[in-house]
């Protein structure tokens, strides 16, 4: 379990994270969304003892910030764009981590290197690795000591879809809390059970994920006409029905909460344009911003 | 509670990753010193006193005073030899001869061990800092006091085989060229280890200090070189001195500058080989500024954030 109460942290006269607030349940999966710069990573290094706050209440586990080596026992962290020794192989690399833990087990060290689909490669060394692989060996040396507590930074991030579906299915089946950043819905998508929604170091939205989907609509459909000039009509035609359509360029953007909505809408669009396409688009972290900044006014 | 095993494993993945590196250095430093101490065994040595009437100086402190003073004794006693033609044979005292160990492969030894430390201590934490692979150490159970302090002694057992090898040095030239003169090989080897503490400790808060590893190394090397220059100023005052009273000059402004070049922690080692009685305070003042830097270090590094 993550507790945190008014995080404040400042790098000069940048703020980087103002007033946050998070609470992540024990064994649950939770997302930390926000676009670049929103403050994620810092939020990231100060759980994971790295940074320090400048005030606010943190504990994991319920125990404090302050207590730093047993919060570290606790807590797997892999960084954004993790830098490592190029002159280790990943087993070595992993085998001083647990080291550093008071851990030698080899056979928990070769399945951690399994899990992360390291076996193959495992004893060579780090400079013929691609950044992707080396994202791997930072997360089997975040998973060596079985962490409670995992902390992943953009972990889908660079790295193959391979790689990114073995990564979700040891999430899944993981077990424990887990705290995930991502600059986008999709990253999260099928992962998460609650997400806390960032913008400049401040929260937007903190809330289980459907129900910010039903808040937020969980998609859209964007539709292409044949002829530009009818754009205006459809648009008028679609918000008579209730639909939350709006017009981006050539195209037109309808918010839907329910995939069978899809048929009503363009048979809606259908009657008053003629359609060149319509195509579904999920729901996006500007679909988002863009929903709770209209709340909040 | 510390982690042991982890801090075990630190320590020995500290020295591990840079032994290889430092081989080198261990060569040229192994050559270097072999050459100047096998060079003293050239001349020879007597038990012969220096007549200390002949000459009174401001800045006596220094071991080169015994060597002005032995080279003025010898001139005044070879002259009636110099006027009938005969050419005088020079036999240094074994004192003059220790001396001589003192100023060359002693001060070298330490100035190449000092360049040495100073080079692995800056990239200890500064050069981690700059590669972003310190957040490895750091997301660790271990403290970051424990962090400090073991890439401090991961250093100082890589200085190991240096400190030893002055001492072989020193044991040699005791037990055999110098063997009536009193046994200081445990004196240097004492003085060899705090310089190395000295200058560990300098060189890790200037790597916690500085952001990127090629200004603390800068730094630490422009230190070493200024501490080395300050030393060889205060050997060669009494010469100075010497000089200046030749030629009827003042000689007041000498005996500040003194006080200047003992700022050098190798003239600190100098004084406290030679004099034996004021060692304790010499090697006292290191060992405080040592901890002092020490401290310091591992104070701010446990206050800063890293970057992953």
């Amino acid at each position: 379990m993550i507790s945190v109460k008014n995080l404040n942290k400042r790098f000069g006269k940048t703020v980087a994270v103002k007033n946050f607030d998070l609470h992540v349940k024990k064994n649950a999966i939770h997302g930390l969304i926000g676009p670049e710069a929103s403050g994620k990573s810092t939020v990231l290094g100060i759980l994971s003892t790295l940074i320090r706050p400048d005030s606010g209440e943190v504990t994991i586990n319920d125990i404090p910030l302050a207590k730093g080596s047993r919060i570290r026992k606790l807590v797997g962290f892999v960084p954004k764009t993790p830098q490592l020794p190029l002159d280790f192989t990943a087993r070595r690399l992993v085998s001083f981590s647990a080291s550093l833990h008071g851990l030698q087990d080899r056979n928990m060290i070769q399945t951690t290197l399994k899990q992360t689909g390291l076996d193959a490669v495992a004893d060579q060394s780090l400079d013929r690795f691609s950044q992707a692989m080396i994202k791997n060996v930072a997360t089997a040396i975040a998973l060596v000591h079985s962490p409670q507590v995992l902390l992943l930074d953009e972990p889908m991030a660079g790295i193959d879809p391979v790689s990114q579906k073995r990564l979700r299915e040891l999430l899944l089946s993981y077990g424990r809390t887990v705290l995930i950043t991502g600059q986008d819905l999709d990253t999260i998508d099928g992962l998460c059970s609650s997400i806390t929604v960032l913008r400049s170091g401040s929260v937007m939205v903190d809330d289980e994920l459907a129900s910010l989907r039903q808040r937020a609509g969980k998609g859209a459909l964007e539709i292409k006409l044949v002829d530009v000039g009818q754009t205006q009509k459809m648009l008028l035609e679609l918000q008579k029905h209730g639909a939350r359509a709006s017009v981006n360029g050539e195209s037109v953007y309808v918010q839907f909460s329910s995939e069978s909505e899809i048929p009503n809408i363009i048979r809606t669009a259908a009657c008053s344009a003629d359609i060149m396409y319509a195509r579904s688009v999920k729901l996006s972290i500007e679909d988002v911003f863009s929903r709770f900044n209209a709340e909040s006014r | 509670m510390l982690n042991m095993k982890g801090f075990i494993f630190l320590v020995y993945n500290e020295c591990r990753k840079t032994i290889k590196a430092s081989i080198p250095s261990y060569f040229w430093f192994i050559l270097l010193i072999s050459i100047s101490t096998y060079s003293l065994s050239i001349e020879k040595y007597a038990e012969i006193s220096i007549d200390r009437s002949l000459l009174t100086l401001k800045t006596g402190g220094s071991p080169t005073a015994d060597v002005l003073l032995f080279i003025t004794s010898f001139a005044v006693s070879s002259t009636s030899d110099v006027i009938s033609g005969k050419a005088p044979q020079i036999v240094f005292p074994a004192s003059i001869g220790v001396i001589f160990f003192m100023i060359f492969p002693m001060m070298l030894g330490l100035t190449l061990m000092s360049k040495f430390i100073i080079k692995k201590s800056t990239a200890s934490i500064a050069g981690e800092k700059e590669k972003k692979t310190l957040y490895l150490l750091a997301s660790s159970p271990l403290k970051r006091s424990a962090i400090y302090t073991g890439k401090f002694a991961g250093i100082f057992l890589l200085t190991l085989p240096m400190i030893f090898f002055i001492y072989l040095a020193s044991l040699w030239v005791f037990a055999g060229i110098f063997s009536s003169a009193p046994d200081l090989s445990k004196k240097i080897l004492e003085t060899s280890a705090i310089t190395a503490f000295f200058f560990i400790s300098a060189g890790m808060l200037l790597s916690v200090t500085l952001k990127h590893e090629k200004n603390a190394a800068w730094a630490g090397t422009k230190i070493v070189t200024a501490a080395a220059l300050l030393t060889t100023a205060w050997l060669t005052l009494p010469f100075l001195e010497f000089l200046m009273n030749l030629t009827n000059n003042r000689t007041d402004f000498l005996t500040y500058f003194e006080k200047i070049t003992i700022v050098s922690p190798f003239t600190l080692d100098l004084m406290s080989v030679h004099s034996p009685a004021t060692s304790e305070i010499n090697l006292g003042i290191l060992i405080i500024a040592s901890f002092i830097f020490f401290i310091s270090g591992m104070v701010m590094f446990t206050g800063q954030d890293i970057e992953a």
